[in-house]
């Protein structure tokens, strides 16, 4: 391992295997909390600090738990608890330290369990056979490119909202072909790599 | 509420895909073929209908406060037990879909389903819930699959539509087309409703 | 806290049921897949050493231990060496691109298969058509064995390319003095 195969992994992730834009791993909150700026940026950060704690421990889970048992068929149902509980702890722990924090993230943190993004994100570290390091870089490649790729829509959703488009697009159908749009843009990062 | 009438909301006024955007990942990474979609929505349904049912069964039996984390291991015990069937009995469908079968389980629909029906309601009505919701996805999945399908690769379920002369358009089966492709036809199926409301 | 007993009773009951039901299924579906998975690999080193009639896999750690290689089978005909057929595995577009190169004679290339990828549909997965694939045919392991790339496909086709030539170094390097 090298600084530059860390260096490969982390603008992976953010641009050419962007999570949102080719790897279809959270589109929900993608779609349902890019109306503002400030609220994408706040859900962006939210995730950012839930995929790097997500990365380190399920990588744990599956080095010394499941792999050690045999039980690697248990990893969905490990996983998916892991973040559910992490994300909750989380949410207790800021809620107690920092009341201004908590204000910010607060509301974006219950929506976390569900992003596809963080399960997916675990599971690629471990089919990719990352070790620690690498898993880490790839979270945090994984979250930057998710707060991208959300604050750049929702700037643009800030300003289809004075648009005068047909009824029928109103909502999300505009919005996907927004992000098809974006999509397209960033498929021409793919020769980086 | 009538069976029928829990039944066939899910396929249309209730549209979890066309009307409540739910489990939005699948939808547009899958449907690159109508036979993908399919499958993907052949196993959505079964995790959706095992869970449905254990839910509504036990749903006297679970204290509100820890209801949450109950539901998601119901639901990853039945994605996992289709996973695995899935390796098993069919491989190359396995490969396609990949990573999302893992990830049925942070499919809003299933846990959407499992908090505001199953449970609340009867095991009969539960079962009818996850079929309609179920069919209603596959569906929408599935047009969607045929949609990108014939821009994208020309052909229906494998089968060629065109002659030599017609020239694919590649770029409906990667994400850009995904995402546009979804776009219009929610803007078609917004424009039915509208229809049909006034 | 009489009531966080019970919870926590309930939360383990429902956990453990899951994970016996799971315990189950699979050891019903895995030897399925292991059957599946091996009859797979078998077809696909009988078509590359075809004169072969016996399969030996190299358990070798100087062999399996080198970058890019996953297996090794060694093909026997009347005894001696008829060939070998390796797994080898790189980075694609996608995901790992994992092929199956046949090796025959000295370093004679018989042909490859790609085992599994994850490659863009319609773009990419066209390194898994014969009309690529064939291009490999009669290669031989002592000079370069990359082929051109297929057009708008170079990552998925340089992928192939490099798990080809890890596969080649390999015979060069190590079996080809067996």
């Amino acid at each position: 391992m090298s600084a530059s195969s860390i260096f490969v992994i982390l603008i992976s992730a953010i641009f050419v295997n962007n999570f949102v834009l080719s790897r279809f791993l959270g589109i929900c909150p993608f779609l349902g909390v890019s109306k503002k700026v400030e609220t994408s940026l706040g859900m962006g950060m939210a995730v950012t600090f839930v995929m790097t704690m997500a990365s380190i421990i399920t990588f744990v889970a599956q080095r010394f738990i499941l792999d050690l048992l045999g039980i690697q068929y248990m990893q969905t149902i490990v996983f998916i608890l892991v973040i559910a509980s992490l994300v909750q702890l989380v949410e207790m722990v800021i809620q107690k330290t920092s009341p201004v924090l908590y204000q910010s993230l607060g509301v974006y943190l219950p929506l976390i369990t569900t992003n596809c993004a963080v399960l997916g994100l675990t599971i690629l570290n471990i089919q990719n056979e990352y070790n620690l390091v690498e898993t880490i870089f790839h979270a945090i490649g994984a979250a930057i490119g998710f707060t991208l790729a959300i604050v750049l829509f929702a700037a643009i959703r800030e300003r289809l909202e004075l648009v005068d488009i047909p009824v029928e697009f109103k909502g999300f159908p505009i919005a996907l072909i927004t992000a098809g749009l974006m999509s397209l843009a960033f498929m021409g990062f793919a020769g980086l790599v | 509420m009538k069976l029928s009438k829990i039944f066939s909301r899910g396929l249309v006024m209730d549209n979890p895909v066309f009307i409540q955007a739910l489990g939005m990942c699948p939808i547009l990474a899958v449907t690159n073929t109508a036979f993908n979609s399919f499958g993907m929505g052949m196993a959505t349904t079964s995790v959706l209908l095992g869970s449905n049912i254990v839910i509504s069964l036990l749903r006297k039996f679970i204290p509100s406060k820890i209801r949450i984390p109950c539901f998601i291991v119901v639901i990853a015990t039945f994605v996992t037990m289709v996973g695995m069937i899935l390796e098993a009995y069919f491989p190359a469908l396995n490969q396609a879909l990949g990573i999302f079968i893992p990830l049925i389980v942070v499919n809003c629909l299933i846990l959407g389903r499992a908090e505001s029906f199953a449970s609340k309601n009867s095991t009969v009505g539960s079962i009818t819930d996850a079929l309609g919701m179920g069919l209603g996805f596959t569906g929408a999945l599935v047009l969607l699959g045929i949609v990108r399908e014939v821009i994208g690769f020309g052909t229906v379920f494998d089968m060629q539509l065109f002659g030599d002369s017609f020239e694919p358009m590649a770029l409906m089966t990667m994400a850009p087309g995904a995402f546009m492709a979804l776009g219009v036809l929610m803007a078609v199926f917004n424009r039915i409703v509208y229809a049909r409301l006034k | 806290m009489r009531d966080i007993m019970k919870m926590g009773v309930i939360l383990l009951i429902i956990t453990s049921v899951s994970g016996m039901v799971l315990g189950m299924t699979n050891s019903f579906t895995e030897g399925i897949i292991m059957e599946r998975s091996l009859e797979e690999v078998l077809s696909s080193i009988e078509s590359l050493i075809r004169d072969a009639d016996e399969f030996e896999m190299i358990e070798d750690d100087e062999v399996l231990s080198r970058n890019r290689i996953r297996e090794a089978y060694v093909g026997y005909e009347n005894g001696s060496v008829a060939g070998f057929a390796i797994k080898s595995y790189a980075q694609g577009y996608g995901g790992e691109v994992e092929v199956m190169v046949g090796i025959i004679g000295d370093g004679t290339i018989s042909g490859v298969q790609v085992m599994s990828q994850s490659e863009t549909p319609g773009l990419g997965d066209k390194i898994t058509e014969d009309s690529f694939l064939e291009n490999y045919r009669g290669n031989k392991t002592a000079e370069d064995v990359s082929v051109d790339a297929i057009s708008g496909a170079t990552a998925s086709s340089d992928a192939v390319n490099n798990a080809v030539e890890a596969a080649a170094d390999l015979f060069e390097d190590i079996l080809k003095n067996r």
